[in-house]
């Protein structure tokens, strides 16, 4: 197996989308979820692009990250941007951390005296999530993870992507059953070398 | 023959521990992170009897696998013999 050397990261400084709704924007992640507004750039259009000018905003999310914004001045909203009730639109998405579930809980409470629609509660594997939208549409999260993840999720984890991408390489990933079976050969047969 | 592979980890362990109690189904491991249980005949998992959430049940093969999926829905899941075992 080869190996890189990682990014010296140290989590999420931002994420950022354009939003067509200043006002409810600001309305919904300051004054709703009550993230700080703590930083704001307004600046003429520049760049090699025709590029409107715009508002560039960023609201705290905790731990030194935020969520951006642009607002584009007098620039059209293209259809690519518009937001659709699909799984494969809502892949794109923000997912917040909280420590407990009581904090996640917390959040749904205030979520929805706030008066935001809840979408759902879901309990994942290793995760459990709240899922609600901005005023634009966009999917957002809050998720409690209830176990760090593991020497064993990380193999795990090897093992399905590459059961996955030599399916795909070979044009042989039709449904899942594939992973699940090419997983199961291979380890068969590493467990019978053992 | 089926088998499953069970990934050594909490939140699938209530797989492992029904197939120590289904007679039939042979449960070896945890080996590479993963128990294996193995059965000549096919295995039939209720969700609700697993107390698996929706999610959590809809991956409860990604262990890997051997054998053919034969029902898969919201609630039921059958492994039997197939092509690829």
């Amino acid at each position: 197996m080869t190996t890189t050397p990682g990014l010296p990261l140290a989590g999420v400084h931002h994420t950022a989308r354009p939003t067509w709704k200043l006002r409810e924007t600001v309305h919904f992640y300051r004054d709703l979820l009550g993230l700080p507004l703590v930083h704001a750039i307004s600046a003429r259009g520049w760049g090699p692009e025709d590029h409107a000018d715009f508002l560039h905003f960023f609201f705290d999310s905790g731990k030194g990250s935020t969520i951006a914004f642009f607002y584009y001045i007098g620039a059209e909203k293209p259809e690519f941007t518009n937001a659709r009730d699909d799984y494969r639109y809502r892949a794109t998405h923000t997912a917040w951390r909280v420590e407990t579930r009581e904090d996640l809980l917390a959040c749904r409470a205030k979520i929805e005296a706030a008066g935001i629609k809840l979408n759902y509660q879901i309990r994942h594997e290793v995760i459990e999530s709240i899922y609600f939208n901005d005023p634009n549409g966009y999917a957002l999260e809050i998720t409690w993870q209830v176990r760090p993840f593991s020497p064993i999720d990380i193999d795990d984890a090897r093992r399905t992507l590459e059961a996955g991408m030599a399916l795909e390489d070979s044009q042989a990933l039709t449904c899942i059953d594939d992973v699940w079976r090419s997983k199961g050969l291979q380890l068969a047969a590493e467990m019978e070398a053992l | 023959m089926v088998s499953v592979f069970v990934l050594d980890v909490p939140e699938f362990l209530p797989l492992v521990d029904h197939a120590k109690a289904t007679s039939g189904i042979t449960v070896r491991g945890p080996a590479l992170g993963y128990y294996r249980l193995d059965t000549e005949g096919e295995i039939h998992l209720v969700r609700k009897t697993l107390g698996f959430k929706p999610a959590v049940w809809h991956g409860a093969l990604t262990g890997g696998l051997i054998g053919h999926v034969a029902q898969f829905d919201n609630d039921n899941l059958l492994i039997t013999e197939g092509p690829a075992s």
